[in-house]
């Protein structure tokens, strides 16, 4: 498994591990995101699924102890996002883990014993503190998911945006960041197209992003997309018709 | 020989091994609530001899005798059926934590497969090993519990065994009575031939499940059917 920093500002690192090249064929590939504070603590975003636990726990002890994750972020419930939740828990049992507070119920399926960990967010989001830094929960409810969120770190100026900007891309393509914007729309389009289901939900996120000036965005399967890149993504996103593909 | 309690084989602890006792747990557990099913039809049958006894005025005595006989015969089997059915629930709610347990644990081993190194290494080790603690306490437990799974069974085959004579018992009265009577007491006879059949069937299916599930936790019943 790939890893790769990403930003490392402000006392806060970030870090992407993804395009996992011993994973069954039948996963579909994702990107984990983690965020390192200089005081040692670390959240993870999206975990992933339990198929490529072994691969992400193996890759992510490399670069921070375990025991310092003091949190996980779900930016909604797919179990591709977070179905090996109880396998980290059994290792960080006093980690946070912060979701949309429609999910806890349903999120409580993959380990009920684990519910006490969990943080609901309400639906206009949060602020929270890893180390002495503030990160911000941004409302995405729709995008794909109805209780959805991005995660944005101020000072590095990183949006993680779960599905929004997610691209399926081939095996050979490597490279985690979007070198050929316009050649990478291909590989988003019929996504977007499908998974997320409102015109309206999708230009709300947006006027909401816009503001941030984000230096990157990190979608949660893809590649990043980093300075100009973050303003084409928005662009393509605004003018495309979603909720489309059937 | 060695049994699980004493056994460090790892395949005991597998993914494979603890899939087929999950599976083979529901199935008596299934299997134990169609016994007990059947075991409430005998308690229909019990009451219906008791109306009956009541009704039939020129034997009422002797038959009423009979009818006391499936009643305590009832309550009897019943009594062990409820035992039966609570161990095969506790035994299947133990065989799913199993099959959660190995399957975090395999993740688990296939991490540290991926050369982990030092603290964090030594973290997942750590966890499991707790996760195998885990699963030879939990595979203990089961095996007890299907140990006296297996002994309600055969104490309902003792039991079974039983309600043929007194279905003989409403036969020779039959003789005795109106014709009526006669035709209500075969009658009777036979429900209770035809309960003990298919009580019996079941009953032979869960006993040779038990049986073959603790020879998979290398527990084996001396003389017991294969």
């Amino acid at each position: 498994m790939k890893v790769q920093k990403i930003a490392d500002n402000g006392g806060l690192s970030w870090y992407v591990f993804g395009r996992d090249t011993s994973k069954s064929e039948h996963v579909i590939d994702t990107n984990e995101y983690l965020v390192v504070h200089s005081s040692g603590d670390a959240l993870l975003m999206d975990p992933g699924g339990t198929e490529i636990f072994p691969q992400v726990v193996a890759a992510l002890s490399e670069v921070v102890q375990i025991t310092d994750i003091k949190a996980f972020f779900a930016s909604h419930q797919d179990p591709d996002i977070m179905s090996s939740l109880p396998l980290w828990l059994g290792l960080c049992p006093k980690a946070k883990v912060y979701m949309s507070w429609i999910w806890s119920g349903f999120i409580a399926h993959f380990g009920h014993e684990y519910v006490g960990n969990f943080i609901t967010v309400p639906d206009e989001g949060i602020s929270f503190q890893l180390g002495n830094s503030h990160l911000q929960l941004i409302p995405a409810h729709y995008c794909h998911s109805s209780g959805n969120f991005s995660l944005f770190d101020p000072v590095n100026r990183v949006l993680f945006s779960g599905d929004i900007g997610a691209a399926l891309l081939p095996p050979e393509h490597t490279n985690m960041m979007v070198t050929d914007f316009q050649d990478h729309t291909r590989y988003m389009e019929s996504f977007h197209r499908r998974w997320m289901p409102s015109n309206r939900a999708k230009n709300a996120w947006i006027r909401r992003v816009r503001p941030l000036k984000c230096q990157y965005i990190c979608p949660q399967h893809g590649a990043i997309f980093e300075g100009e890149n973050v303003d084409r993504f928005l662009d393509w996103f605004e003018k495309l018709d979603v909720g489309s593909a059937v | 020989m060695a049994t699980l309690l004493t056994s460090k084989k790892s395949e005991y602890m597998s993914l494979d091994y603890l899939t087929k006792i999950y599976a083979r747990a529901i199935s008596i557990q299934l299997s134990a609530e169609r016994l007990m099913n059947r075991s409430i039809q005998l308690g229909r049958l019990a009451i219906n001899t008791e109306v009956v006894a009541v009704k039939a005025a020129t034997v009422g005595l002797t038959f009423s005798v009979i009818a006391k006989e499936v009643s305590a015969l009832a309550r009897t089997i019943t009594t062990e059926m409820e035992l039966l059915e609570a161990s095969g629930k506790l035994l299947a709610s133990n065989a799913v934590a199993c099959a959660a347990r190995a399957r975090l644990g395999e993740k688990y081993r296939e991490a540290l497969a991926l050369n982990m190194t030092g603290s964090n290494a030594a973290l997942v080790q750590g966890i499991l090993n707790e996760n195998q603690q885990y699963l030879q306490k939990v595979l203990t437990d089961m095996s007890q519990q299907l140990k006296s799974t297996l002994v309600n069974a055969q104490n309902l085959v003792r039991l079974t065994v039983h309600i043929p004579v007194v279905a003989s018992m409403f036969r020779i009265e039959s003789a005795r009575g109106s014709k009526s009577d006669a035709l209500l007491f075969r009658g009777m006879s036979n429900d209770l031939v035809a309960f003990t059949t298919s009580f019996s069937i079941d009953l032979e299916h869960l006993l040779v499940l038990a049986v073959k599930t603790l020879d998979m936790f290398g527990i084996r019943q001396p003389g017991a059917a294969r």
